[in-house]
């Protein structure tokens, strides 16, 4: 058998791998070249971070299997952190996982709610993972264009009123990678918010999603069930857990 | 802590739920140590905070500056650690991926091609905050030169 597997059939050659591979070479030939490409963050973690984490490697008994979902000191710190920032109620144990990075918690998540066939709402452009997650999860992606120019709010209500079946999932991630777009500053914010997104079961009833959102908080019924996602690589203004980790943010309890 | 791998989820608990059942069966979580150093980050003091948010804030601020002084209109982000820049006019027929390697190889700035990204992600670029202002004033320089080689008019004044 000489064919590919069916996934990575479906997996495009990393187009970045292109301008990698000049960059290589010409760093071969000893050119300086300043490298803005990849979004690798140059500054050291701050020092009582490091210190913690040299101290605790120390200690063999750290050096056992930890938790898959994360220790209980760090799903609390992450309860506490979205309480002090957000004034958002999370129970560290039914509302909170740590993950392997962002990439690999939503890849992940992707495998576990999809089913073959699901349509998936993606913006255009977006970080890679945010579409091939569910495309490795076997589910057919529907590109929403999210370039400045284009009419996004439109965009979205035509995917949901001509995609067979309903979209299963609907990704928005603030600030968006690569275009930094803002929820404040585009018309996604507002479909969020419209009857629309309401009827297509997208509306936001997460207090998270509300609190990064709308400043009038609503909550709206939903026609159909669900999942809605609203992943975030990063809270929506330039902050720690932009490079901490990349955290992203599901909304709460399905609401039939 | 980009490299240490840590990240987190929070919110719908059936979604949470389903990736915690998927997750049990693939890896025993981040090494303990890590996860410490997490709540050490989440819980002490946030003044690295600020001081993060200032030095992209500058960065931002020297690098959008200087591609307008080069003739290159950029957008200056509101937040994360990246600008998005349309493709000069000059260059948008050959696309974001021989315009990169073209920039590479004559101003030797490296940048992320927007197709990268998505079919709607061409014609454009993604230029990171990630080298300190010094190098981003040599990499806008680099670019001034390149652009002004190839016939891109540049501003006159800099605001």
């Amino acid at each position: 058998m000489t064919e590919e597997f069916h996934r990575i059939r479906r997996l495009p050659p990393y187009v970045f791998a292109e301008v990698n591979k000049a960059k290589a070479a010409a760093r071969a030939h000893g050119e300086d070249i300043i490298d803005l490409g990849m979004g690798n963050p140059d500054s050291p973690t701050p020092p009582h971070i490091v210190k913690k984490l040299v101290e605790t490697v120390a200690d063999p008994r750290s050096h056992r299997y930890s938790v898959s979902r994360g220790i209980p000191g760090l799903r609390k710190a992450l309860a506490g952190y979205y309480e002090r920032r957000f004034d958002v109620g999370l129970d560290p144990e039914t509302e909170v996982i740590a993950t392997l990075g962002s990439k690999e918690g939503l890849a992940n998540l992707s495998a576990a709610i999809t089913s073959p066939g699901d349509t998936i709402l993606v913006p255009n452009p977006s970080y890679p993972i945010h579409q091939f997650g569910f495309i490795i999860a076997g589910a057919s992606v529907r590109s929403i264009p999210a370039t400045p120019d284009e009419d996004m709010l439109r965009a979205l209500e035509r995917a949901v009123r001509h995609s067979v079946p309903k979209p299963t999932a609907l990704i928005v991630n603030f600030p968006s990678n690569p275009t930094h777009s803002q929820p404040r500053s585009i018309s996604t914010r507002s479909w969020l918010l419209s009857p629309v997104a309401s009827r297509s079961g997208f509306s936001p009833t997460s207090p998270i999603a509300r609190s990064i959102l709308a400043t009038s908080p609503r909550r709206q019924s939903c026609r159909y069930q669900v999942p809605r996602i609203l992943p975030s690589n990063s809270p929506p203004c330039p902050r720690p857990t932009r490079w901490l980790a990349g955290a992203w943010v599901l909304q709460q309890a399905i609401r039939a | 802590m980009a490299g240490w791998r840590m990240g987190f989820a929070a919110g719908n608990p059936r979604l949470i739920q389903a990736l915690t059942r998927i997750k049990s069966y693939l890896d025993y979580g981040a090494f303990t140590p890590i996860q410490v150093a997490a709540v050490a980050a989440l819980s002490g003091p946030q003044d690295c905070v600020t001081e993060v948010r200032e030095m992209y804030r500058e960065r931002r601020d020297v690098l959008i500056r200087g591609l307008h002084a080069a003739g290159w209109d950029v957008p200056s982000p509101q937040g994360s650690m990246f600008a998005w820049a349309p493709i000069p006019e000059r260059f948008a027929e050959m696309g974001s991926v021989d315009f990169s390697k073209l920039l590479l190889k004559e101003a030797g700035v490296a940048v992320a091609p927007g197709l990268g990204f998505g079919e709607y992600g061409e014609g454009f670029v993604r230029i990171g905050l990630v080298e300190n202002t010094q190098r981003l004033r040599q990499a806008t320089r680099a670019i001034k030169t390149f652009l002004n080689k190839h016939g891109v008019k540049q501003a006159e004044a800099v605001s």
